[in-house]
């Protein structure tokens, strides 16, 4: 299976832009340990101060025009969701204290999609997955297979921060991270790269341990079209025949 | 009286993140929903949690009095002075 991507959006730990990206995926630069959360430029202002860190950062890499203005189905990733919020709200119930509606209204794992439909007048279908550590993958197998059946530009939006200290013995430190590309099953003018997407009959597991997001990241900007493998799937960059 | 109202102002802004509103910018005698401060549903659920936790008052969901106290900081002024 192929698709191509006409825009990407990537946001990690702060690195938002082609060429810091670039230099991060080329190891000339490594991840700071902080970051400024950033806040959707789109985004009504009234709004704004419901937002969370989780949801400004997917929301900030969301603003592409495409993906504001064509009415085109969003396909949203996350394997943890909006975590930080959840455990808030976990701590208050086992307290017994009454749940802030504002936080348990927008916990629940297809907030974020909501909160951009709203802001956008987005009408079209929407389909959140988590899929465990395979999240990333697999919300492009979903956004790949609709953006083949429907033959329409979609969007893919992943994104996942690092677990909160309650549940560090489940999972090891991972940067913030997040990827938003428009996807099309055309190869048209202007195509960034195409995704082939092949069955990993083999489960010939990548040596890589970086979670395949990263590796897809890393391998974008450093335009690198080595396959990637995880769980189910092999998945190559081809930046020459996608335009 | 008057502390009671910057208090109320100040769990306002607090309880529902108003970055860019100082107490001073809330009118007493204005409505806080809708027109006024511009509040909407959600934030009159946060809020009447946050006054029911802070000044220990029961609030009735359905009341059609309920509106009335939540109309402006007067009125809940009013309501918790009452209570």
């Amino acid at each position: 299976m192929k698709v191509y991507i006409k825009n990407i959006n990537v946001w990690l730990q702060g690195l938002d832009n082609s060429l810091s990206l670039t230099s991060w995926a080329n190891n000339e630069l490594k991840l700071a340990e902080d970051f400024i959360i950033p806040k959707p430029q789109y985004y009504p202002k009234g709004q704004l101060r419901r937002l969370s860190p989780f949801s400004k950062i997917a929301l900030h890499c969301l603003d592409i025009p495409a993906a504001l203005s064509q009415n085109l189905p969003l396909i949203f990733a996350s394997q943890h969701g909006d975590l930080a919020k959840t455990i808030t709200l976990i701590k208050d119930a086992a307290l017994g204290e009454d749940l802030s509606p504002t936080k348990f209204a927008l916990s629940v794992h297809n907030a974020t999609s909501g909160l951009f439909s709203i802001a956008t007048n987005n009408t079209a279908a929407t389909t959140t997955i988590s899929a465990g550590a395979n999240t990333f993958f697999e919300g492009l197998i979903e956004a790949s297979m609709q953006c083949q059946q429907t033959n329409t530009q979609v969007i893919y939006s992943y994104c996942d921060l690092d677990v909160p200290e309650e549940y560090r013995q489940f999972e090891q430190e991972k940067p913030a991270r997040c990827i938003t590309m428009i996807l099309s099953s055309k190869r048209e003018n202007h195509n960034l790269a195409a995704i082939d997407i092949a069955l990993n009959n083999a489960k010939a597991d990548s040596e890589n341990t970086s979670p395949a997001e990263l590796s897809f990241i890393r391998h974008f900007y450093s335009k690198n079209n080595q396959t990637i493998a995880s769980g189910n799937y092999l998945i190559s960059l081809d930046f020459k025949s996608c335009s | 009286m008057t502390d009671l109202k910057a208090t109320l102002k100040s769990l306002i802004i607090e309880t529902l993140d108003l970055e860019d509103i100082s107490p001073e910018d809330i009118v007493d005698s204005e409505p806080l929903f809708g027109e006024g401060l511009g509040l909407d549903s959600i934030d009159a659920l946060e809020l009447g949690l946050a006054i029911k936790k802070t000044f220990d008052v029961k609030i009735e969901a359905n009341s059609e009095k309920t509106k009335e106290h939540f109309y402006s900081i007067n009125n809940l002024v009013l309501f918790i002075e009452q209570n």
